[in-house]
């Protein structure tokens, strides 16, 4: 199964089982030091492997980024 | 007129334009077949893939070129000194605190607290840029899908960068 922070990215690839985690890319888990909240998503989207789900599901765990505007900067067409 | 939505426009357009103009995403019709573990989670063989360009310091870096990099670095779970390289993402901070991208010591700790019953005995560090899916599909993937069967591995974690 795997973590996606992008899901229009997903629903091209199509894996079996994907967790929505809506962090900014090189903080997949959560903010630097912030070792509760990375280990709550780890937790969330190990155990979302036993939900029985079809193939191609994308469970959104409801993670959002409310630090900053990174993830949306990333996310936008002029972030290159 | 845009073939995607939001950043999957946008990423294709930057790829094609800076990069490989011939780049398109794979896209698949179908998706892969579920196979759900067999054991409970605390007693399951969680093994880490991820795809922040992780790798030890005796090992080679990714190639961050225009062509990507579709190679792995087999990662002993046990290891120490995890080093993260790609060009992709700001790995500065996440080499303050791997876990984020790279979460090899939080398994330890639920492996640990008996959240999980046991990590992989290796990780496998891919760097995400891959614009060529073929060798990937063809041979890097399957042979880590081997590995991670002959480690007796339960559930295998993507986690990307």
């Amino acid at each position: 199964m795997s973590i996606t922070q992008v899901l229009e990215i997903t629903e091209l690839a199509r894996p079996s089982l994907a967790c929505l985690v809506e962090h900014p890319f090189g903080l997949t888990l959560g903010p630097i030091g912030d070792r509760a909240l990375q280990r709550r998503v780890l937790v969330d989207v190990l155990e979302a492997a036993y939900r029985d789900v079809p193939a191609g599901t994308v469970l959104d765990l409801g993670f959002r980024w409310e630090l900053d505007d990174e993830r949306e900067r990333q996310l936008g067409r002029d972030a290159r | 007129m845009d073939r995607y939505r939001g950043f999957a426009q946008f990423e294709r357009d930057h790829i094609r334009e800076s990069f490989k103009p011939d780049f398109e995403w794979a896209v698949f019709a179908e998706p892969s077949p579920r196979n759900p573990p067999r054991v409970p989670l605390a007693a399951a063989r969680v093994a880490l893939i991820s795809t922040a360009g992780a790798h030890l310091p005796d090992q080679p870096r990714h190639d961050g070129g225009t062509d990507g990099d579709h190679t792995y670095r087999a990662i002993p779970a046990d290891a120490d000194g995890v080093q993260l390289h790609h060009g992709g993402y700001d790995a500065r901070r996440a080499r303050a605190d791997p876990d984020v991208v790279f979460p090899l010591g939080l398994l330890h700790e639920l492996a640990a607290d008996g959240v999980i019953g046991a990590v992989g005995p290796v990780a496998y560090g891919f760097m995400g840029y891959i614009p060529d899916t073929g060798p990937l599909l063809d041979e890097t993937g399957p042979e880590v899908a081997r590995a991670l069967i002959g480690d007796a591995v339960d559930l295998a974690l993507l986690v990307p960068a």
